[in-house]
């Protein structure tokens, strides 16, 4: 998997939580609904935060599914 | 009109008669559980396990060919709409057939292995689980008898089902839940199949999870 | 939410730092400093990270994803007030994850740290009974009516003793180094999360954490009731350093004794619980 991908995953998920997050404070979106995505979009934006981290060291790559 | 302080809030409700398959936030929450590890087992592939040949520092690895997860592929994601019906039903017969439908995969699952040892588990599984009918069906009955109704939409909150036939449900559950001691047993003989064994777990336990909720609401 | 949920992460991950720490003073070593833990999961974000050649490629990563997703969402229920019917499907979930990431990897440790995992099952048991316990004392299972009833009655942990027993258990068989912490004896490497690297470790910590955190809130939420934030912190500091006190005294059951001590409690809590019904 390419390291932009993940990077986008990234900032796309992390954006989302944010925005979710702002509009539950807000009452712009109900808390319980806000709070359901973000338990989907949590997991997401973590593992590719994560493999951002991890791919500092390998060369730019994220050998995902490659082995 | 279901708002029982047990399982939170109901999300929906479909009306068919008077048995209502609903979600709930509970019921909800069960339902995407298994669907996540439906598609795990519709599409993963299995582990290859390694096995150290002791007395020197070298291993083996169990390779796996497509052809031979097939039936096993296939029992796990039956196993996975049983569990799915039984999540979502609204009514105790339906249930307690789900819950058989899942014991039957389940030994199916087991049973592809093709060892000695995990077809012997296997066998007693099955054991366990067909004389766990009896009871399972027999609260089925009882509360039918009792209530004249089997849906769990309109038992809710009622109170009306007597102690013997929760008691009984709960019984039969456990003879079709007892699956992944059975399995733990084939597991430390090496049976392979991450995805597949997991389903076994993960279907048993929302079965009890499931037989928690209808026992506490009606 | 993503700032409660990263809070609550780092408070766990400080809250299995000073675990460690106490148990060090009272095992006389001077032990890691106590944001030890944070800086571990942090090294581990940063290590190069892949999926084992063996692996079941999809459920070693979906393990991971699902164990940040569980607790994640038993986090939203605190705050949301929901069911604590469905904070006890989410523990009984967990087993799934432990179940899954020992078997996701295809090694004997991974796979032996599973199947105790699978025989200890027992130790959801305590956890229904406390669930039980407290619907049959408060007539409710929603943590708003029970903060309620709190609110009037007071304290659940007086009324309710052997419920809360039966979660101080339940915490304790899934803190790091407890005597029932089978799973992952050092006898069997790491246990279940043997073969999870990288980054895998570095978020499985993470979810960790914030299952300890939300397992000691939702015992003073449920316990001890609506005393404030900070009252609230304090009182899971104390917590924890009880459950750090009995780590270090104790030693790591065998796999038979943990289960058996646990099916015991549960029968006991059981019996409590029948006689409550019957003649109370």
């Amino acid at each position: 998997m390419k390291r932009h991908y993940v990077q986008l995953i990234a900032i796309i998920s992390g954006i989302l939580l944010i925005v979710l997050s702002v509009a539950g404070h807000q009452d712009i979106v109900q808390v319980p609904v806000a709070a359901v995505l973000s338990i989907v979009l949590a997991p997401v934006f973590l593992i590719s935060v994560g493999l951002l981290f991890s791919a500092e060291v390998i060369d730019g790559d994220i050998p995902f599914m490659g082995y | 009109m279901f708002d029982l302080n047990i399982e939170g809030a109901e999300l929906f409700a479909l009306p068919f008669g008077d048995i209502v398959p609903y979600f709930s936030v509970y019921s909800a929450t069960l339902a995407a559980f298994v669907l996540i590890f439906i598609l795990i087992a519709a599409f993963d592939r299995p582990e290859r396990q390694l096995n150290i040949i002791f007395g020197g520092d070298a291993f083996y690895e169990k390779e796996i060919k497509e052809g031979d997860t097939r039936f096993s592929r296939f029992m796990a994601i039956a196993c996975g709409f049983a569990t799915l019906g039984a999540v979502l039903t609204g009514d105790i017969f339906n249930f307690t057939l789900f819950a058989v439908l899942v014991g039957i995969t389940n030994i199916a699952i087991v049973a592809s292995a093709g060892n000695h040892h995990v077809l012997n588990a296997a066998f007693q599984y099955g054991i366990v689980a067909m004389i766990a009918t009896v009871p399972l069906f027999g609260a089925a009955a009882i509360i039918l008898a009792t209530t004249g109704t089997l849906s769990i939409w309109t038992l809710a909150g009622m109170g009306a089902v007597p102690l013997l036939a929760k008691a009984m449900l709960i019984l039969g559950v456990m003879g079709e839940g007892i699956a992944p001691l059975y399995i733990g047993k084939a597991e430390i003989i090496r049976a392979q199949g991450a995805p597949f064994v997991l389903m076994i777990h993960f279907s048993s336990l929302l079965l009890f999870l499931r037989v928690t909720e209808i026992v506490l609401v009606i | 939410m993503i700032e409660y949920i990263i809070a609550a992460m780092f408070a766990g991950l400080l809250l299995h730092g000073i675990h460690r720490k106490v148990i060090a003073r009272i095992q006389g070593r001077p032990g890691p400093p106590i944001w030890q833990e944070i800086l571990h999961t942090l090294k581990f974000l940063g290590k190069e990270s892949w999926i084992p050649k063996t692996a079941s490629q999809g459920v070693y990563v979906a393990v991971v994803g699902i164990s940040i997703a569980i607790w994640t969402a038993a986090l939203m229920l605190l705050i949301t007030q929901e069911s604590l019917l469905l904070l006890f499907a989410l523990y009984v979930l967990h087993k799934i994850v432990e179940h899954g990431i020992g078997l996701a990897s295809g090694s004997p440790y991974a796979k032996f740290g599973a199947i105790r995992s699978v025989v200890s099952a027992a130790s959801e048991l305590p956890l229904l009974s406390s669930v039980a316990l407290i619907y049959l004392i408060t007539g409710s299972l929603m943590l708003r009516d029970i903060e309620a009833y709190q609110a009037i009655n007071g304290p659940l942990l007086i009324v309710a003793f052997p419920a809360a027993v039966a979660l101080y258990l339940v915490i304790l068989s899934k803190i790091h180094y407890g005597p029932f912490s089978i799973v992952e004896a050092k006898e069997i490497v790491s246990g279940y999360w043997t073969e999870h690297f990288g980054v895998w470790r570095g978020l499985m910590n993470a979810a960790f954490g914030l299952k300890t955190f939300v397992l000691l809130y939702t015992f003073v939420v449920v316990f001890i009731g609506p005393i404030g934030l900070p009252l609230t912190l304090l009182a899971i500091l104390i917590l924890m350093i009880t459950l750090s006190f009995v780590c270090a005294a104790t030693p790591m059951l065998s796999p038979y004794d943990s289960v058996t001590v646990q099916t015991l409690t549960t029968g006991l809590i059981a019996i409590y619980i029948i006689y409550l019904g019957v003649f109370a």
